[in-house]
This record gives structure tokens, sequence and C-alpha cells, in this order.
């Protein structure tokens, strides 16, 4: 019974590991950046989402009401909405000019932007009229169907938050396998993947395609950032720290610019975590330890199989 | 026959290496135009300039009267340029039907199922493994499936860069008897070529490039006649 609880904690963690683990992913696969401000992504998500539910549903905010569940799809919309546009704003001022400069510049450039998300949402967000001070945790609204009583099945306890977590991954894993290998242009995608220059040589406008990659990921992002203020009942503006250090680490565990990789490091390191926090005794077991066990097992995989767990070797092409 | 391609005084550059150092010639519709040359010539380059992919110092390159130096590779396709590139670069974990597909990427026409059936017509090992990964296909299947890809764009000019590059000889004269075949159905073709034997007798023109410089042209009977060709490239003393 505890080790069915903690599987279910695990998939919790899993499911939205892996939602933001996919942004890590196909941006690297198209241009092999490890985008480091995409935690921030996802934290934008989450105050887009807080900023539609006070921008749409003032009263039942201030009053401390449940949100309708119509609601809910309003505030992912708006949650994408708000991630979509600082990826492409990002992908077009700060990466789009590095193109062609050393790995290490677009890098660094990813940590300044990390930083400079941060930084303008704990200044500014409060600046706007009508919107909180964000330079402490703000409470994200409750909404029908999602937030509430868990449910007990078999003496089992299943938050709502983690239906709605586990239900976004599968949607979207299912939506993005048919944007891949279904549609042109996520045929594109692959061609852009495995050879850029080729992939020009077709007729396609890699621009285009590497700016859809960051879309696809702001997506992904700005739902984890909604399932995080569902489970969490708040979000900070340093909400994607760990969060994101915690998806790149899934993305590697499942091999980088492997999109089933991404959803399968998430799971895993997910499951990892929970089970540490469930079943390791002692000094070193518990939640606080919980990060060291993630980590211990990204310093595994990058010694015993770099290339992740579904990643291809790279090799030479004659 | 009007020129399809007129490059002039063609200079590109790595840095501060000069490559090409401005070279002239023309492709007429309906020829076979083949240039020649060792490693490190400029063949490569010159095409790779002509398809966009990198951009000339100085010089011109005219398809259809239009100035090309300015044109985004990915627009430079629906103008009717194809290239397939040396090594042949087609997608290896993509099926070989998903490659030919790509090909037609830039078209919105109805006429590209037609023309995959064209292209499995020219090729018919391509249908037969039409779902397969072209990364698992031989160097003479890739360079099937790298030309048919071409062909699926329905260029007026397909550019042909060392297509006979590491085959087998009985391979070499299959590809090469394709070009003969694309040809005699009307395609204009820019054939780069190190195997100059073969290049020039199907040629209706080449050129001989030696660092970067134009040494030699004229027609393919004559090239194959010339005494510095032969001593050069046919090893012949």
């Amino acid at each position: 019974m505890e080790l069915a609880q903690q599987l279910v904690n695990g998939l919790t963690l899993g499911s939205l590991y892996a939602l933001i683990a996919v942004g890590y992913t196909v941006v690297y696969g198209i241009i092999q950046l490890i985008n480091f401000a995409h935690g921030e992504i996802f934290m934008v998500g989450a105050f887009g989402a807080l900023s539609t539910a006070l921008l749409f549903f003032r009263s039942y905010v201030d009053e401390g009401q449940v949100l309708p569940f119509w609601a809910l799809p309003v505030l992912i919309l708006g949650a994408v909405a708000a991630s979509v546009a600082i990826a492409v704003l990002m992908e077009r001022i700060a990466y789009r000019p590095l193109r062609n400069a050393p790995r290490l510049a677009p890098l660094i450039t990813a940590i300044g932007i990390s930083v400079f998300l941060q930084e303008a949402v704990r200044l500014l967000y409060g600046k706007i009229p009508g919107f909180p001070d964000a330079k402490q945790k703000v409470p994200f609204p409750k909404i029908a169907v999602v937030s509430g009583d868990a449910w007990t099945p078999f003496g089992l306890t299943i938050q709502r938050s983690t239906i709605f977590t586990v239900g976004a991954l599968v949607i979207c894993a299912a939506g993005l396998f048919y944007f891949v290998s279904r549609t042109k242009t996520g045929r594109a995608m692959q061609a852009v993947s495995q050879d850029p220059d080729t992939a020009r040589l077709m007729g396609i406008n890699v621009d285009r395609i590497i700016v859809v990659a960051f879309v696809i990921g702001a997506t992904l992002a700005a739902i984890a950032g909604i399932a995080q203020g569902l489970q969490v009942t708040n979000v900070n503006f340093k909400m994607g720290f760990l969060a994101g250090l915690k998806a790149f680490t899934a993305a590697v565990l499942g091999g980088i610019g492997n999109v089933w990789g991404a959803v399968l490091g998430g799971l895993t390191l997910g499951i990892v975590e929970a089970l540490a926090i469930g079943f390791i005794p002692g000094t070193f077991g518990g939640s606080s330890w919980k990060d060291v066990w993630a980590f211990a097992i990204l310093i595994l995989v990058l010694v015993f199989r770099p290339q992740g767990l579904l990643g291809a070797k790279v090799v030479d092409r004659a | 026959m009007s020129d399809i391609l007129e490059v002039k005084d063609l200079v590109v550059s790595y840095g501060k290496i000069k490559a090409v150092k401005g070279i002239s010639f023309t492709v007429g519709e309906g020829e076979v135009v083949s240039l020649i040359g060792t490693n490190g010539a400029g063949k490569t380059t010159t095409l790779r300039t002509i398809s966009g992919l990198l951009r000339p110092t100085s010089g011109s390159i005219r398809f259809r009267g239009q100035d090309l130096t300015k044109v985004a590779p990915h627009d430079i396709v629906s103008l009717g340029l194809a290239h397939s590139p040396e090594g042949r670069r087609i997608f290896p974990k993509l099926s070989v039907e998903e490659n030919l597909m790509l090909g037609a990427f830039s078209r919105k026409d109805k006429g590209i199922r037609a023309d995959l059936d064209a292209a499995f017509e020219l090729f018919p090992i391509l249908q037969e493994r039409r779902a397969q990964p072209a990364g698992t296909f031989s160097g003479g299947e890739q360079q099937m499936l790298a030309m048919g890809r071409a062909m699926m764009s329905k260029p007026q000019l397909l550019m042909l860069d060392e297509p006979s590059m590491g085959l087998s000889p009985l391979m070499m004269k299959r590809i090469m008897t394709t070009v003969t075949t694309l040809q005699e159905q009307g395609t204009t073709i820019l054939l780069v070529e190190q195997n100059a034997q073969a290049a020039l007798k199907r040629a209706t023109k080449g050129y001989v490039l030696e660092v970067g410089t134009i040494v030699l042209s004229g027609t393919g009977s004559e090239l194959l006649a010339s005494d510095d060709v032969r001593k050069a490239y046919l090893g012949e003393d």
C-alpha cells in the first residue's frame, strides 16, 4: 500500500517534470542549446494563469471562492499565451542573433534570461494595477473539479491535481506524437534536427521550425505551471529554478533530443524521488534528501550511459 | 538554348581564404553541364553558394534572370532549383517515403503523388523499401534516394554533387545511366564530379576547376579529347 501510494506521488511529480522536460529536449534537438531559461517559461505560465484569473474571475478570487470548472480552459489559454509570447520574444531577441556564435554564448545568454525573467516578475508583477506583490508566494486560485478534497480509492490518497497533471501529460504526449510523426511541419522538424542544411535544401524555413520548437516547449511548460499551481496552491518567482533543473535532469536521463526520452526520464525521476522519500530510512531518507537522490541518478547516468535511456549513440555519418 | 543559370565572376571565401576565385559559367535549358576538378577545387562550394547555403563575397548568380545571392535557401527551392548534396545527406531516421515527401516540401500543387510514382519508377527499390528508415540503406541506395528526393521538387535545374562518390563501379554505372535518363526526360542538370570520364561523356558542356579558377572549358567531347584533361583527370600519359 505504501508502495502504491509512493508510485502515485512519483507519477504526479514525474508527469510535471516530463511536461517541462519536453521543452528542453525539443529545443536541444533542433539547435543544440540547453535553454536554461525554460524553467522561467514554466514560471511565467503559472503567473499567466494567475493573471487570467485576476482579470476575468476577480470576484471569485477576492471572495476566496472556487472558480467554476469552465475557468480551467480559460486559465490554460492565458498561461499558454504568456509562456509562448515570452518564449518567442526570447528566441527572436536573444538567441537568433547568436545563431552562428560559439556554443557558450547562447548558453550564458540563457542563464542571463533566466535571472532577468525571475527578477522582472519579482519586481514588476505587483506594479501592475490590481495585481498582488510577487516578492513572496502568491496564492493560486482554486478551480472546481481539479482542486478540492482528495479521492481515496482503496485507501490510496489521490489528489485531484494529480489527475489533472497526469491527464495533461497523456493528452500532450498524444498530441505531440501526432504532430511530430503525422504532420508536414512535424516531419520538417525531424528533418531539421537530423540535418539543418539539407533541410534548407528541401525548402524548409529553419528559422520558422526553431520558433515552432520554442512554441511547443512553452505550451507544455505553461500547462505544467498550472499543474504546479494546483498541486502546491501557490506560485512564486523562483518556482522555475528547481523545477527547471529537475526537468533538465529528466531530459538528460531520457536522452536529450529525444521527446519520448524526456517523458520517460521525467516519470523515472519522479518515481525515484518518491521512492527515496518513502523507503530510504534514517538520515538519508525523507523529503529533504530527495533532490540529492535525483541528482545522484543524473551523475550515474552521465557516467554509465551518457546518451541517456533512449538516446542513440552519436555516430559520425560516413 | 536560352541560359537558365548564369554565374558571373563568382568569388566565395571562408574567412580570408578564397575558395572560389571569380568563376563564370552558364547552364542552358536542357543541357547537362559538368564541373570537374580535384578535391578542394571549389566545386561543392560553388553549388552550395548557388543554393544559398553560402553567400558570395562578390559576383552574381542569376537563375532565369533573377539574382539569387540575396534569396533565402528555402525560397530558392521553390524557384525551381534542386540540389542533391555531396555525401547524399538523406535523413537517416526518416523512412524512404518521408524523405521523398520532404523533397516536395515547398510544393502545394496536386501533382506530388504522381511525381512520387515517377520517382518509384525511376528507382523501383525505393518503392519496395518505402517504409524502411533511410539510414539502413547502402551508399548506392542512398544516392538513388537523394536523387529521387531532389526530383520531388519538380526542378527546372537539378544540381548533383558527386553522385558517384564512394560507389561500386556497378552502382556508379547505374547512377550515371539515371543521369542520362533524366536528361532525356528534359531535366537540365549541373553535375559536379571527380569521375571526369563519366561526367564528361554525358555533358553538353564542361568546365575544369582548379583551386577556385576555371582553367578549361568546352563541350564534353572536346574536353575528353584534350591532352590536359586526359593527363590530369583520366590518368593517361
